[in-house]
């Protein structure tokens, strides 16, 4: 939990200062060239992030695609916060009651992650070819070739 | 396969309770042990989040109808003190369960924040709450379109990129 005056770029730079070696892929919000460069000198975290409109380097559109197609499952997470477990509906009247609602629904999330995550493994079919497994893992090696 | 409620039910409390044995040294308190035990209690707040049962009161009631499966409901009050005192065994259970997921393990994730409204806009003049020692503060969310006295939730996803169904 952060303040509200608090903007993206520095709870998130904050929250990801405690981790190492990730690749990170934020929203415009997060859009800092020494915040990024800042995080991969000291903790490896690449930080990857669209350019504003105004900007005057632009990413190829297969990049852009790539990044929203990955964006979208963050936004499908904090759907389901909101609308499943209404985690915008707030009934306690403390901090810390509050912090008992927010991460009894993140547990929640994780158990329902769970249930689905066991129950779809063992519906999907393996990869019946070297391509289909090549295309099965596209996204990250294409990400990360950019 | 789940398809009834009730066995959805089992399924949590067996999670639950498998992670709760390796925790609940962590959490031993004096006194008698409680009637609705510590894991069910847990259970019970999960489930019912899950159903929709968002109001303590509502959620309570709700488990009234289920006696077979948790014989004992605690009073309201009871549960909401029970519930906030094992705030930190709902983190770790949330973190044993992510621990089983192999997803957790890539070093890929996003982050994103979420704003989170904390007293609606016109009862904050009279609010009680702590609100304010904590950082909440009046503003404007663009993408909501709305004004709220808000705490921002920020938060990151490692639950890998390859499967958006998570």
């Amino acid at each position: 939990m952060t303040p509200a005056n608090a903007t993206d770029l520095e709870a998130g730079f904050e929250m990801l200062s405690e981790h190492t070696d990730l690749e990170v892929i934020g929203d415009k919000a997060s859009i800092s060239a020494a915040k990024a460069a800042e995080l991969w000198e000291q903790n490896r975290i690449r930080l990857r992030t669209l350019s504003r409109s105004n900007q005057k380097t632009q990413p190829s559109p297969v990049y852009q695609h790539i990044h929203h197609t990955i964006r979208q499952l963050i936004e499908t997470v904090n759907g389901q916060l909101s609308d499943q477990f209404a985690i915008e509906k707030n009934y306690a009247h403390t901090f810390w009651g509050l912090c008992t609602r927010l991460i009894s629904k993140l547990t929640n999330l994780c158990v329902v992650a769970q249930r689905r995550y066991h129950t779809d493994r063992s519906k999907k079919k393996p990869p019946q070819s070297f391509d289909e497994s090549l295309s099965f893992s596209a996204k990250p090696q294409t990400l990360l070739s950019l | 396969m789940i398809t009834e409620f009730e066995d959805f039910c089992t399924w949590v409390f067996v999670v639950v309770d498998d992670i709760w044995e390796q925790i609940a040294p962590f959490f031993k308190r004096p006194g008698p042990a409680p009637v609705c035990s510590d894991s069910e209690l847990i259970a019970m707040a999960l489930i019912g989040e899950c159903r929709g049962w968002h109001m303590e009161t509502e959620l309570l009631s709700c488990w009234k109808e289920y006696r077979a499966m948790f014989h004992h409901i605690p009073s309201q009050s009871r549960f909401n003190r029970r519930r906030r005192n094992l705030m930190q065994a709902f983190n770790l259970i949330r973190q044993g369960i992510l621990r089983s997921l192999d997803l957790s393990m890539d070093r890929q994730c996003i982050i994103e924040s979420l704003p989170t409204p904390v007293v609606q806009f016109h009862l904050v003049p009279g609010s009680t709450g702590d609100w304010r020692a904590f950082g909440a503060t009046f503003g404007k969310v663009v993408t909501r379109k709305a004004d709220y006295f808000w705490l921002s939730l920020a938060s990151s996803d490692h639950s890998g990129w390859s499967d958006p169904r998570l």
